[in-house]
């Protein structure tokens, strides 16, 4: 069966690459992405400090750090068991409103 | 200068911070693109592997690689691109130290699948199914990389030129080497490009050079805003770090955790870090007391917690602990 093989598939963040199979009429039977990439944060996360979380876990994604970032000060709070105070809510929305600014030009430009 | 430069950007084992680094240069960018055409780019153009697979062999006049070496993929296309390039950049704390994907180099392959394809929560995996790198489907055979064991920095996989430290590299360091470049001033071969400091050198706090008796984390108090962070028992690792970044963290109560990589002279960040710990770690209340015994030592040192990650965030692959020893 002919295989077409797109590697990478480029402009766009992570890697990836699609492999697909061609009949014999030269239709496509069926295709897969495949992703060529794991780093393991899942695992190397346990065991550090807690307060670390929100700078390791922004190294999931450099073109969405503040998401996880968010995420991990989310966790934190759970944690913690502790409910932020209204300033700190309104700087993370602040925060979080003008990554959104941020994040849609960059992907526009 | 008649001819343009030739550029590519990789990444390996990254995130794409590097990547939004080079953005970050905003308008000038457009010198970049005035110096040089970029023949590869993975985020932002449209040129597969066997297209750099299939150009000649020095090229590509520069190569910016970003990312650490963590599967046959990765280091295959350091390989390629170390070949089709007169100098190759370490772009970022992964590529130049293994950086915080490195921290998986406290466990092996093995370990790292069982926990991200059967024990998280997340996963429903009846049949305990882990990537190979070969899969028959009924269509032919599948291909995906071979994830190692170890994560390796690029100059532990090639031969690299000059590195440019930081998590991401700070924008006017990215600038200054192209500066370097397009003037033609680039350093001796095997240079860090940056300035030849330590965190400490660019940090407007104050050191008073006084012991510490207990040390905080950083949720334990609101540092004073002009004294050093490290004699208020905060860990920072300006010490031991390369500077470059204008302390940035510092400037806004947070301690400096490594990402620029062991500062000028310092051979390895975390042994460094450890070692000016060691001679400022004491009983505050007691300056004269120079006899401890081995149970205040432990006492002492045992207010450290996580070690590995707290002094080799982003060097445990280039550090000399390199990983974790795999039991066989």
């Amino acid at each position: 069966m002919k295989e077409i093989v797109i590697d990478p598939i480029t402009r766009l963040e992570g890697h990836g690459n699609v492999s697909i199979f061609l009949n014999d009429k030269g239709e496509v039977e069926n295709a897969y992405l495949k992703i060529p990439e794991l780093r393991g944060f899942e695992k190397f996360c346990i065991g550090r400090k807690a307060e670390l979380m929100p700078q390791l876990t922004s190294r999931i994604c450099g073109v969405c750090p503040v998401a996880h970032h968010f995420a991990a000060t989310k966790a934190l709070d759970a944690a913690f068991n502790v409910e932020p105070p209204s300033a700190a809510k309104k700087l993370r929305e602040l925060m979080y409103s003008a990554y959104y600014i941020y994040d849609h030009t960059l992907h526009f430009y | 200068m008649s001819e343009k430069l030739k550029i590519a950007f990789y990444w390996a084992a990254s995130c794409g911070g590097c990547e939004i680094a080079v953005l970050d240069l905003n308008e000038k960018i457009l010198d970049v693109v005035a110096l040089a055409d970029i023949v590869f780019w993975p985020v932002a153009i449209d040129i597969k592997y066997k297209d750099v697979e299939a150009m000649p062999e020095k090229s590509i006049d520069i190569t910016f690689f970003n990312g650490s070496i963590r599967n046959s993929e990765q280091e295959h296309m350091a390989k390629v691109l170390r070949e089709k390039s007169k100098t190759l950049v370490a772009f970022g704390s992964c590529a130049h130290q293994g950086s915080v994907p490195g921290l998986a180099n406290l466990n092996d392959k093995k370990e790292i699948f069982d926990q991200v394809y059967m024990k998280d929560l997340s996963n429903v995996n009846p049949k305990s199914t882990t990537p190979q790198t070969q899969t028959k489907v009924k269509e032919g055979t599948l291909n995906i990389p071979e994830f190692y064991d170890t994560v390796k920095t690029l100059a532990q996989t090639v031969d690299v030129d000059y590195y440019l430290p930081g998590c991401p590299p700070p924008v006017k360091l990215i600038a200054a080497a192209i500066e370097a470049i397009k003037s033609n001033k680039l350093p001796p071969k095997g240079s860090v490009l940056a300035p030849l400091k330590a965190v400490c050198d660019e940090c407007p706090r104050k050191r008073e050079n006084k012991k510490i008796g207990k040390i905080y984390r950083v949720y334990d108090k609101t540092p004073e805003p002009e004294k050093c962070l490290l004699e208020q028992g905060i860990l920072c690792l300006g010490l031991a770090t390369r500077s470059g970044c204008g302390a940035q963290c510092l400037n806004v109560d947070m301690p400096c955790t490594g990402c620029g990589g062991p500062a000028p002279n310092v051979p390895d960040q975390g042994a460094a870090m450890m070692s000016a710990l060691a001679s400022i770690l004491g009983y505050d209340g007691e300056p004269g007391k120079t006899k401890y015994t081995e149970k205040e030592i432990e006492e002492l040192l045992s207010q450290v917690k996580d070690p590995v990650g707290t002094f080799f965030m982003y060097s445990l692959p280039a550090s000399i602990l390199k990983r974790k020893v795999i039991k066989k």
